[in-house]
């Protein structure tokens, strides 16, 4: 590695990493580009990996599911079963446009949402269990349908409602 | 906008991820790219055992993850004093929120992007911490790349770095790089 030593003043330093990436890479030609596009080679594979989808959101949803039930059975005041939820919400919203469910991620940011902005004891039991029967009921009866009515209805309706409880009881810090 | 189509053979990718899931949305990308050493790690003490064995070119980290997080494990492989402390990092996050993007850019992030993830966003981030490698800077608080993507000559203004982040920070744009700077690796190309 090699520093500037020009730029060693005014409190900072500049320094070169060791490895030159761009020596491990090489443009490929316009003929072997004709060939193999790396974007479409990965959306392929992916579109190979869309068979298991619908199971790995049935796990995924299943996994929110024991966090709820753990929190029902033994409260939501320890913070490694807060955690435990909000990391089963927070992954199901990552991931669920890409696995076909973009309403069902909708819900699982507001229930993200609802729990990021609250303290411990100001957690409605009764919404989350409302967003959690929400994403559970999708899963069952609309699947992957974007256009389904009640759903978007719900997901709407659970949005203000979390919006108002949380500007009532939120911690007030903008996203 | 055309990205440079890029042969990334001997690119070794780490991904790490706590959600079995995302590890193979993620592999199954990569190695759509067409790079061929992958590795995976669940949690971020075995990514600083992958780093140290397997020395990757790139890392892809999880924002969200039990113990160790991504806000962690990047101040841990900027802080350690192996060649692997300088591996671009690429940030995903479910966090569309600007403080944490700001948040993993002061930890020494190279690349965010936030889920959900597109071949297309991937490829460049990955295709941009390749070609436009940026230099690193060391101060008191901070080491990690350049804030900087691009030397501009004629800037009259002080020099702000060394000195703490002011909150008027203007996010970058990863969609404009690699077309505003093209790289040695394309030049050369088109030249040889």
């Amino acid at each position: 590695m090699s520093s500037d030593p020009s730029k060693q003043n005014d409190g900072y330093e500049l320094v070169k990493p060791p490895r030159d990436l761009r020596a491990k890479v090489r443009v490929l030609s316009e003929r072997e580009a004709a060939r193999f596009d790396p974007i479409k080679s990965a959306e392929a594979a992916l579109e190979r990996l869309s068979q298991d989808f619908d199971t790995w959101m049935a796990d995924e949803v299943e996994t929110l599911a024991e966090a709820w039930a753990d929190i029902q059975k033994n409260g939501i005041n320890d913070p490694e079963r807060r955690d435990t939820l909000f990391r089963a919400s927070h992954d199901i919203k990552g991931q669920a446009s890409t696995f076909g469910y973009p309403l069902v991620g909708a819900v699982a940011g507001n229930l993200c949402h609802l729990m990021e902005h609250l303290e411990a004891e100001k957690i409605p039991l009764t919404l989350v269990a409302q967003h959690v029967d929400a994403i559970r009921a999708m899963i069952a009866e609309i699947g992957q349908q974007e256009d389904n009515a009640t759903a978007r209805a719900l997901v709407e309706r659970l949005a203000d409602v979390t919006s108002d409880y949380l500007a009532r009881h939120g911690d007030g810090e903008e996203d | 906008m055309q990205l440079p189509h890029l042969d990334l053979g001997r690119i070794r990718v780490l991904i790490v991820d706590d959600n079995t899931n995302m590890r193979r949305i993620l592999r199954a990308m990569v190695a759509g790219f067409g790079v061929k050493a992958i590795y995976e790690a669940e949690d971020g003490a075995a990514a600083l055992e992958e780093i140290s064995r397997n020395d990757p070119d790139v890392v892809i980290l999880d924002w969200l993850m039990p113990l160790v997080d991504g806000n962690e494990l990047t101040r841990r492989i900027r802080a350690s004093q192996a060649p692997g402390c300088f591996v671009p990092i690429i940030a995903i996050t479910a966090h569309t929120q600007k403080r944490r993007v700001i948040q993993a850019r002061d930890s020494g992030v190279t690349e965010v992007m936030c889920k959900p993830v597109s071949a297309r966003g991937l490829y460049l981030r990955i295709a941009n911490c390749i070609l436009n490698q940026r230099d690193f800077v060391r101060t008191k608080g901070f080491f990690g790349p350049d804030r900087r993507r691009f030397q501009n000559p004629s800037f009259q203004g002080g020099e702000r770095r060394g000195r703490p982040a002011e909150d008027g920070y203007t996010l970058d744009d990863p969609a404009e790089l690699p077309q505003s700077q093209p790289s040695r690796a394309t030049k050369e190309s088109k030249t040889g």
